[in-house]
């Protein structure tokens, strides 16, 4: 029993649970349900799909964009002037609201390409108090205040749409079908480039995605769903008004965002049901109603902080892990997954990396001024020096992550200085961070997944219809992914939640990776900082591993015994200079290093090999 | 001038709703959505003493501080403290929440009519520099620039505000020097329901005793933080003000239908120039 | 605006119940039936849209709720309708037009179809229309849009209430009686007072009248600048259309800027503000109100038995807390679906339109005669929806003043 339920909960075809389930709910109306209830399910149906808009764009994207409601009256406004000028079929209405719905998403997300997400969010939450002066500006067509009325009996494909029943039909199809879109989309290349963009942009752009397009399709697809919700909210209400599209309904569906959990597919349903069979129906309190729903709101903001979903998500986790370590307990020949580290044949061909006369000031501070550095393929280049010594001013300068003053940075013979991070990622240039940045919602596997994302596009279209294409993709993806691990030995974790790693762990992840993508140089900024000696041990053999293997290896480290055993070349700066250059043995030599660094600081015993490190 | 008076006044009801807002997002890093409802609670504070126990409207200043002080705290209690992270958008919705029953229990009593307030100064109107303008609003222009002004003196030179800001910067390191962020916490919204509570007895004779009032007043009170910049005082007087002066201005020569229009696109306009507001603490992030 | 209702909806929620005071009626609550008791020919239901819940529960939940009890009671001792015991079901609408219409549908499909319903706010009668309109049942409305005066859209759509032309045409001819020209007229910023305002301009300019237009919102705490926009047109009259924060903001307003010009309340929105709740006599200078005589004490509107009936009837059920005549609106509204039903043997909608449209001017049908309380008789035709008997006998020029019992007197005393 324990190993069914097991195998059970790992399996990966459960899409097959809501598929059905969705299958089942389009039967709804054949059996006979009252209307009442019909009604609900049209209006749960119209909110599912407005929530998957703001979970896609919010809760996968990060992007705080809470203007949903005022795309709703721009798809509700759009099946109402079509219907005044004759046309009442909705599969028309829809295909115009998408239009509109893509163009409005785009107009009121394009501040935030440079506002805070706090700005940006507060300002698209009121957005829908414009919706009224825009309708009475333009009176002809909206009805002004008076709206539009009489919207009934439309058709679908030349479909009567006359009755409860089929309008739910249509609903619930419409939702379903947005769901499948959207679950296909996150669940693939484009999903996993949205999560990297939540998690920083700077992430996402040093794995190749160009921040400002995945924003802005960001803005886009968020948008689509609630304008085709508009249309139905347009024929389930047969009234288009001003008055239809207000502050409380941005908040209910902001609501039903976060209690269904935003960082998901199906919390857009299970949220939304809640939001409309609960407290919206809160009128049975008559004129105690504001407080039902007010105390309501509450009340499953509280509890339901990290949403509903990631409640049941996190349940079922622990249950199989739970189970996971009885069975292995009860049988210990049912290894899931190896998890010693292998050796695997391994070539990451690297290309020379040459800077020249780098130079960098902010405001008066000159980070870095006239910095020559060149690393080569196959040796390990350290990069060390004093807090505030430049260093890594100069990666992020090598990376594109800052644009240089003056001075040119070559890879493998080519001038990549004017192109942008996320262009130097695609030509070679792969780097982790100083604070290791994982995405919370990623599993292992994810993580390293995403350091493909530098070869080959997020081709979302192919993802949505899940064409061959987008079959084969993912298997090399996850080929790569897996080849990464296990090297590091972290095959038994992938599908553990990566952000709940220890630190070690997670810097460990982050070289995984970035070597994923096989990028020609090799940017680590203080891996080894926070680990402990075994870990350390750990990265040690993973680095020398990728330098036999042929990479190009830049790394910054305050470990001075970790790194001067480690590294081919070293570089030492100060101040935004380069103070010298040489072998570790030299550098270890040189009267100015240590004097300027070294002598400064207390150095940890040595425990390499090299040995060395006694440096006072 | 007359229109710039009132310009000037509306935007003082403006600055002194955005400095309850402004109390919570600058010493806790919160948005706390019902703030403009404790305007609203003082502001039938000052009915009820006056029109229903018939007693001296002056009263109003302290029992409505000690009402809004504690429906602060219980905002804080029931809809913030709760939280784990603070720092996403569950505190929006259950600010929101909290604003939604307390607009809600004042609606269960006293209905939607709006009532009369008398102001306590005489209700005749001055003329200043050519245009005119009532004692209250005089009175509420005064409250708003005192107000401000020493909100940011106490913000930038004591060590309340000190702490305050070592807290919205980095918490983690705020705590572990000591600082009592639970406490600065749960003060800053007790301070702002009792400010909130407060100038009911200034605000009540100018809008009357209505319970949509504070949901008015969160979207001006918005406009207003944001233009100035979120963190800063001084910030919400400027911002107040000018959202005042271009809504009246609006309304007088567009008319009623656009001020909002025109005053996101101020809002927008002022951002994408200087995205932290006009004097705006960059530090401060919510998101 | 509020967080429970939009800004707008809300403005024009009280907007509406304005425009209701004069000409609405209103009341039930989800679901809640009161049985007339067992009638011998089966039962008449009568299904009322009403706001129970929402921001405007309070001037048009209980309040008409009670109003459609009351007459419901007084229906029934007189043999109800057709024979048939009324029997009064209140679907709540929230106050919100999406809400009304999804109620109203799950309950149509639900349950049998009824025989006549009422709304009481345009926003709420304007999209119910169409779809009563589509499954052939009766509707009678309080509200005064005129979008809902056609027969050839809505053939079974009546309004009993005062035309909103009616008021316009009154209050112009009141205006040009006292030597006005230049008309300032200030409406709140909704459906309803856009309406007003277009009606009026239409008329006036017809009279020789030149009307400036001006709008406040709804939930506005100062029309200061929108006054100032105004003053700046030199009108020598102001006409004030709006009702709650914005009618109390308007006057007070009005008398901080010092600006002492004539200034009339309009019949329909203004009259349903009970002053005395709302705003300080020091702001009430020079002010009258357009009353109909369904509010004025004492009125030969007013002073019949049937009145008297109703309103013992009613406070034996609860106080007054809103002006008199939304509750005689409603009154009215259940009374003319009878005198429709009854005047021809015909026992569904097009019979009830025929009925009313047949029933001719200056005609009050016997069936409804001793209970009525109204003006002069149902002047409906095949081409008019609205009550036309409406004229300028049935209004009255009040000083401003507070309400009592929901009353005005004609000295304001």
């Amino acid at each position: 029993m324990t190993s069914f339920v097991y195998k059970f909960l790992s399996r990966k075809d459960l899409w097959i649970l809501p598929l059905g389930l969705f299958v089942i709910v389009l039967l709804l109306p054949a059996l006979g349900y009252e209307a009442g209830f019909l009604r609900q399910m049209i209006l749960i149906s119209i909110y599912t799909l407005i929530v998957a808009g703001l979970n896609l764009s919010f809760g996968f994207a990060g992007e705080v964009v809470l203007g949903q409601v005022a795309i709703l009256a721009f798809g509700a406004y759009t099946a109402g002037i079509l219907s005044n000028h004759g046309v009442v079929d909705l599969s028309i209405a829809m295909g115009l609201s998408l239009v509109v719905a893509a163009v409005v998403g785009l107009v009121t997300g394009l501040p935030g390409l440079r506002l805070s997400h706090m700005a940006l969010g507060l300002i698209t939450f009121f957005l829908v108090l414009l919706i009224p002066p825009l309708a009475l500006a333009w009176e002809s067509e909206t009805g002004g205040y008076t709206g539009i009325f009489g919207l009934l009996d439309p058709t679908f494909f030349g479909i009567p749409i006359d009755t409860d029943g089929a309008l739910f039909f249509v609903s619930a199809l419409c939702a379903g079908l947005w769901l499948i879109i959207f679950r296909n989309l996150v669940l693939s290349r484009y999903g996993l480039a949205l999560r990297l963009l939540k998690e920083n942009p700077l992430l996402a752009s040093s794995l190749g995605q160009s921040v400002r397009s995945l924003r802005l399709t960001a803005y886009v697809v968020g948008s689509l769903p609630a304008g085709i919700a508009g249309v139905l909210f347009a024929y389930a209400t047969a009234y288009v008004a001003p008055t239809s599209f207000t502050l409380q309904l941005t908040i209910a569906v902001l609501a039903a965002s976060v209690v269904g959990g935003a960082q998901s597919v199906y919390g857009a349903v299970v949220g939304s049901a809640l939001l409309v069979l609960g407290p919206l129906n809160a009128d049975a309190f008559e004129k105690y109603s504001l407080i039902v729903y007010g105390a309501f709101l509450v009340l499953v903001g509280t509890v339901f902080a990290t949403g509903l979903t990631g409640v049941v998500r996190n349940g079922t986790d622990r249950l199989r892990r739970a189970l996971e370590r009885q069975l292995s307990a009860s049988d210990p020949t049912d290894e899931v997954v190896g998890s010693s580290a292998e050796t695997l044949d391994l070539t990451i061909p690297g290309e020379a990396l040459t800077v020249r006369g780098a130079s960098r000031s902010f405001g008066e501070v000159k980070a870095i001024a006239d910095v020559d550095f060149s690393a080569q393929p196959g040796r390990i280049t350290a990069l060390i020096g004093a807090n505030g010594a430049g260093k890594t001013t100069l990666l992020n300068a090598i990376a594109g992550a800052i644009t240089l003053d003056g001075g040119t940075v070559e890879l493998g013979g080519v001038d990549v200085s004017s192109m942008s991070a996320a262009q130097r990622a695609r030509a070679g240039v792969g780097r982790t961070f100083q604070t290791p940045m994982i995405p919370a919602s990623m599993s292992v596997e994810e993580v390293a997944a995403s350091g493909a994302l530098i070869n080959g596009g997020l081709k979302p279209l192919s993802a949505i219809l899940r064409l061959p294409a987008f079959r084969r993709q993912r298997r090399e993806d996850a080929t790569v992914a897996r080849d990464a691990l296990g090297v590091v030995g972290l095959l038994d974790k992938l599908d553990e939640p990566a952000s709940k790693l220890p630190l070690s762990t997670r810097r460990l992840l982050e070289v995984v990776r970035a070597v994923a993508g096989k990028p020609k140089v090799l940017l680590f900024d203080e891996p080894a900082a926070g680990m402990d000696d075994d870990a350390i041990d750990e990265l040690r053999a993973l680095l020398l591993q990728l330098r036999d293997a042929g990479a190009t290896i830049v790394l910054i480290e305050h470990n001075i015994s970790f790194v001067l055993g480690i590294a081919d070349d070293v570089h030492v700066m100060e101040l935004g200079r380069m103070i010298a250059s040489g072998t570790p043995a030299e550098i270890r030599a040189d009267e100015k290093v240590i004097a300027s660094y070294l002598g400064s600081r207390p150095v940890a015993p040595a425990v390499t090999p090299t040995g060395g490190g006694q440096h006072e | 001038m007359t229109i710039i008076w009132t310009g000037i006044a509306l935007g003082s009801l403006y600055a002194i709703a955005a400095v309850l807002y402004n109390l919570t997002v600058a010493t806790a890093g919160i948005f706390n959505f019902a703030a403009a409802q404790y305007v609203m609670v003082g502001v039938f504070v000052a009915f009820v003493i006056q029109g229903e126990l018939d007693l001296p409207l002056i009263l109003a200043v302290p029992a409505g501080a000690a009402i809004g002080g504690l429906i602060g705290w219980l905002t804080e209690v029931a809809a913030v403290r709760p939280l784990e992270d603070k720092t996403g958008w569950a505190p929006l919705v259950t600010t929101v929440g909290a604003s939604v029953v307390i607009e809600g229990v004042i609606y269960a009593i006293w209905g939607a009519d709006p009532r009369n307030v008398d102001s306590i100064l005489p209700s005749d109107s001055l003329t200043i520099f050519g245009g005119r303008l009532q004692a209250t609003d005089l009175a509420l222009i005064v409250t708003a620039v005192v107000l401000c002004t020493a909100a940011h003196v106490v913000h930038s030179r004591t060590r309340w505000g000190l702490m305050g800001r070592a807290m919205t910067n980095a918490p983690d390191t705020a705590a572990i020097r000591g600082i009592n962020t639970k406490r600065l916490v749960t003060g800053s919204f007790v301070l702002a329901g009792s400010l909130g509570g407060a100038s009911g007895v200034l605000i009540a004779p100018k809008t009357g005793a209505v319970f949509s009032l504070g949901a008015t007043l969160v979207v001006f009170a918005f406009a207003a933080l944001t233009v100035g910049g979120f963190g800063s005082y001084v910030g919400c007087l400027v911002g107040g003000l000018i959202v005042g002066l271009i809504q009246v201005h609006t309304e007088r020569y567009l008319g009623s239908s656009y001020p909002l229009l025109i005053i996101f696109g101020t809002l927008l306009v002022v951002l994408l120039i200087r995205p932290t507001g006009l004097f705006g603490d960059r530090r401060i992030r919510l998101v | 605006m509020t967080l429970f209702g939009s800004p707008k909806r809300k403005a024009s929620a009280l907007g509406l119940a304005a425009a209701l005071a004069l000409s609405a009626c209103g009341g039930g609550s989800g679901g809640d039936t009161s049985d007339g008791g067992g009638g011998d020919k089966g039962t008449f239901n009568f299904v009322a849209a009403l706001p129970m819940s929402g921001p405007l529960s309070a001037i048009g939940g209980q309040p008409y709720k009670t109003a459609f009890e009351t007459t419901v009671e007084i229906i029934n001792k007189d043999g109800g309708i057709d024979g048939k015991k009324v029997k009064l079901t209140i679907i709540d609408t929230a106050g919100d037009a999406t809400k009304a219409v999804a109620n109203v549908q799950a309950y149509l499909a639900d349950n049998d179809k009824p025989d006549a319903m009422f709304s009481g706010y345009s926003f709420e009668a304007l999209p119910l229309a169409p779809l009563l309109t589509k499954q052939k049942i009766p509707l009678v409305s309080s509200s005064v849009t005129p979008l809902l005066n056609n027969p050839d859209k809505f053939p079974y759509t009546f309004q009993q209430s005062v035309p909103i032309r009616t008021i316009i045409d009154v209050l112009s001819d009141h205006i040009v009686e006292k030597g006005h020209k230049k008309v300032g007229y200030i409406a709140v910023d909704d459906e309803s007072g856009h309406v007003s305002v277009d009606a009026f301009k239409k008329v006036a300019s017809a009279k020789g009248l030149t009307v400036t237009g001006a709008f406040v919102k709804a939930d506005a705490v100062d029309a200061t600048s929108t006054l100032e926009k105004l003053k700046a047109s030199k009108p020598d009259v102001v006409v004030v259309s709006a009702v709650g924060p914005a009618a109390a903001a308007i006057l007070k307003s009005r008398t901080e800027i010092g600006w002492d010009v004539p200034t009339i309340g309009e019949g329909s929105a203004f009259a349903a503000s009970d002053l005395g709740k709302i705003s300080s006599k020091e702001y009430w200078g020079n002010v009258e109100v357009q009353m109909p005589n369904w509010t004025v004490k004492g009125s030969d509107m007013l002073s019949v038995p049937a009145f008297d009936t109703y309103l013992k009837d009613y406070k034996a059920k609860s106080a007054i807390t809103t002006g008199m005549g939304g509750l005689v609106c409603l009154y009215q509204d259940l009374l003319t679906i009878k005198a429709g039903f009854e005047a021809t043997d015909q026992d569904d909608a097009e019979g009830f339109a025929k009925g009313l449209e047949g029933i001719g001017a200056d005609t009050i049908p016997d069936s409804i005669k001793d209970l009525w309380v109204g003006p002069k008789g149902l002047g409906y035709g095949p081409d008019n929806h609205d009550n036309a008997e409406w004229g300028a006998d049935d209004f009255t020029f009040v000083p401003a003043q507070a309400l009592v019992d929901g009353m005005a007197t004609a000295d304001g005393s």
